[in-house]
């Protein structure tokens, strides 16, 4: 007994321990709360001078300290490693905390709403004009006094500053990164003079990278296995027909096709939608058969295993295809989807409209979107949101899908989540069940819009959006 | 001469020992792939090449080794906790006999019944008031409340299972009654307080969702909020990396396996007989 007695103030003690650990900070975080001195950092052969914001940070926020959440993962990478560089010229400390993937929405709206922690936000842009629509957000513009006079917000890239910081005409983010689908292709099998030769012989046509719906149907019709036997790859067409993905299939289409109009009423049921639904119904003849099972790991596996020729997908799929174990790496091209009309997905940074420390943290939002800053973050996969950084140094060289990417980013019409402030998530859904009724054959495409507009229109009454 | 019998239980024992051995198996040796062993087709039951090189990144990259920590740290307080006031209530409810005694053991199991999810809100607003979110103390006390309706059943019911003469003895030899809880009671129910440490250990370690509204900091994240961390949307699943954590993770389990099972075996069977 006197054992489990010892046993018992030994574990006693470990739970005082684990007590007295929580809440605070790590050893290493309260070590950095002293602004150090930073080498002026250098990217992509840029120098960066202005990270002080012109003069604007100098370290006056000595002493303060600010919480950005975000997602785990990259973003969370980045901002942490600009906020190195803006602690030093603030004086102030900074915090990320992140929340992983597929929890870190109702986290955050759960903070914005009771605990009010966090000083600044970066997540996509659809959650961010919920919070805007909701009072969680300050407008940026009431900074203008302490912003930095080197801003130039009209250096973003044209109209994503409107579709990615602004809601109902009022600023209130930043753009942070952007994201497009793209079309990536097999370059080796496009510049292949005898498959152009072939397919010039079979189709009377020249063999050329697909910018309409009607050529890509072609060519992917040309290089599927099953329709032409003489097809040197497998399947023409790829793209992650899985649900919650889909949809951006037919929203990728060209045409007047629309979700939501700008005073969030459905027109999901229109003429552009029904021809998008179409060719993506066609297209469906030219991927493999468990096309509507295929996610992102799934779908890029097969890409990067060689089996299509053609793919819309996110630009994170580059990394696969670079991996030393792809079969197809250095053998892929990139263009704007076919018909020009990518759909748009991207992230937004904004100030808390509960943070007692709300100057600070319109500086640092400022800060990571800056012109300089927002090299920092570029080798974490966030891409430029700044139209001038593309030209600067190094950095359009820097990675091949670039000058595609900024196109695509020129191009989009339309975000992949449904914009529409609270019910986001809810018409996603909506979006997607109905499509993969629609992709599964359940019902037709008229059906499809028809349902998908009365459900659209139920779920935003419902929310009694004004 | 009498028939062999054809050996269905050991065939169903194999068949069973390897439908639940096979996913650690597949886990274990996954964590030892690079990524180009793994999504391939066909797979690599036995990898072509092993390296540890996941188990070192996860330790130095992904903050595991703190996750990991605080996933121990968490469970074990709240194991032990929930172990002495379930004893002592367990004790009580089994030895002395009260006005509301059945309607006291009917409440304390209808608070297991409420889902989880529904006292995730005020657990959230209150922790806010109290200044606890964000704490591995908040997290384990809503553990120790979320655990010790079934610890105090169970740990009534094994105390029900000794016999009144033992207690008469030892009243008549001149022990008080917490002697004879500490002395001879609690010594006899050591399997059964095996058991219930193991339930509520494991509850508590893999527990995830609490744990993701009520912890914001990597410095007090557990384990499986750690490891959701790792997935990462519009970017490959780090497979190896996150078999490597799943790997960590399951060494306590597989201590706790090991070191009991005997004790396991007892109490169970001691919670099964209980008429």
């Amino acid at each position: 007994m006197k054992k489990i007695g010892l046993f018992c103030t030994v574990l006693l003690s470990l739970v005082v321990i684990s007590g007295c650990g929580g809440g605070g900070e790590t050893k290493e975080s309260a070590k950095s709360s002293e602004p150090v001195e930073l080498k002026t950092p250098e990217k992509f052969g840029v120098k960066l001078e202005n990270l002080d914001a012109s003069g604007t940070l100098d370290g006056q926020y000595k002493g303060k300290k600010i919480t950005v959440a975000t997602r785990t993962g990259d973003h969370e990478t980045a901002l942490k490693e600009a906020a190195k560089y803006f602690e030093a010229a603030s004086g102030a400390k900074v915090e990320v905390q992140s929340f992983p993937a597929g929890n870190d929405e109702e986290k955050i709206q759960l903070d914005l709403s009771t605990s009010h922690t966090f000083d600044a936000v970066l997540m996509p842009v659809a959650n961010i004009h919920s919070y805007a629509a909701s009072g969680y957000l300050k407008k940026l513009d009431d900074y203008k006094k302490v912003a930095d006079p080197e801003l130039d917000t009209d250096d973003f890239i044209p109209s994503i500053l409107d579709l990615y910081g602004k809601y109902d005409g009022k600023l209130y983010a930043f753009p942070y990164k952007p994201d497009t689908q793209m079309l990536f292709y097999r370059k080796d099998i496009f510049e292949d003079e005898k498959v152009k030769t072939a397919y010039k012989e079979k189709t009377g046509k020249d063999l050329a990278v697909p910018t309409t719906n009607e050529e890509m149907i072609e060519v992917a019709k040309y290089f599927t296995k099953s329709k032409n036997a003489d097809s040197p790859i497998d399947y023409g067409y790829i793209s992650m027909g899985s649900t919650t993905n889909s949809r951006a299939i037919w929203m990728n289409r060209e045409g007047e096709q629309t979700v939501i109009s700008k005073d969030n009423q459905a027109t999901v049921d229109n003429d552009g939608t029904k021809k998008a639904m179409e060719t993506m119904m066609e297209l469906k003849n030219y991927t493999p058969k468990e096309w509507t099972q295929l996610g992102w790991d799934e779908a890029n596996a097969m890409f990067v295993e060689g089996k299509a020729l053609m793919m819309e997908q996110w630009p994170g799929l580059i990394n696969s295809i670079n991996d030393d174990k792809s079969k197809i790496k250095d053998k892929v091209g990139f263009a704007v989807t076919p018909g020009s009309s990518p759909v748009l997905g991207g992230w937004s940074i904004a100030v808390t409209n509960h943070s007692e420390e709300d100057e600070l943290a319109y500086k640092f939002v400022e800060f990571v979107t800056s012109k300089d800053a927002e090299l920092l973050k570029v080798e974490h996969t966030m891409d430029p949101v700044r139209q001038s950084n593309y030209e600067r140094g190094e950095v359009m060289d820097s990675n091949s899908m670039y000058p595609v990417l900024l196109d695509s980013l020129t191009k989009g019409k339309q975000l992949v989540d449904a914009d529409v402030p609270y019910i986001s998530a809810q018409l996603n859904d909506i979006l997607e069940d109905e499509t993969q009724n629609l992709l599964n054959g359940k019902q037709d495409i008229d059906k499809t819009t028809a349902n998908m507009q009365k459900k659209l229109k139920k779920e935003i009454s419902s929310a009694e959006i004004e | 001469m009498k028939k062999k019998k054809f050996p269905v239980s050991l065939i169903l024992l194999v068949l069973f020992t390897f439908i639940f051995l096979f996913p650690i198996y597949w886990t274990i040796t996954t964590a030892m792939k690079q990524p180009g062993q793994i999504m391939v087709i066909p797979p690599e039951f036995i990898p072509s090449k092993i390296s540890l090189q996941n188990f070192r990144q996860v330790i130095a990259e992904n903050n595991m080794g703190q996750f990991f920590w605080n996933s121990l740290s968490i469970s074990i307080s709240t194991t032990i906790i929930t172990l002495i006031i379930a004893s002592f209530a367990g004790y009580g409810f089994s030895r002395f006999n009260f006005r509301g005694k059945k309607l006291s053991l009917l409440l304390v199991i209808a608070v297991r019944m409420i889902p989880s999810l529904i006292y995730m809100i005020p657990y959230y607003i209150i922790f806010n008031q109290l200044h606890l979110l964000d704490s591995k103390v908040g997290l384990t006390i809503v553990y120790i409340t979320a655990n010790l309706p079934l610890a105090i059943w169970l740990s009534a019911s094994f105390f029900d299972e000794l016999p009144d003469e033992i207690f008469e003895s030892a009243k008549i030899d001149g022990c008080t009654e917490f002697q004879i809880y500490w002395r001879i009671a609690l010594p006899l129910v050591v399997p059964g307080l095996v058991v219930i440490s193991i339930l509520v250990f494991l509850a508590s370690y893999n527990e995830f969702g609490t744990a993701l509204v009520l912890l914001f900091n990597d410095s007090t994240k557990t384990l499986p909020v750690g490891i959701s961390g790792m997935v990462q949307l519009q970017k490959d699943t780090p497979f190896g990396l996150l078999a490597a954590a799943g790997t960590i993770a399951m060494i306590p389990a597989f201590i706790l396996a090991l070191t009991t099972q005997k004790y396991v075996q007892k109490g169970i069977t001691a919670g099964a007989v209980k008429g």
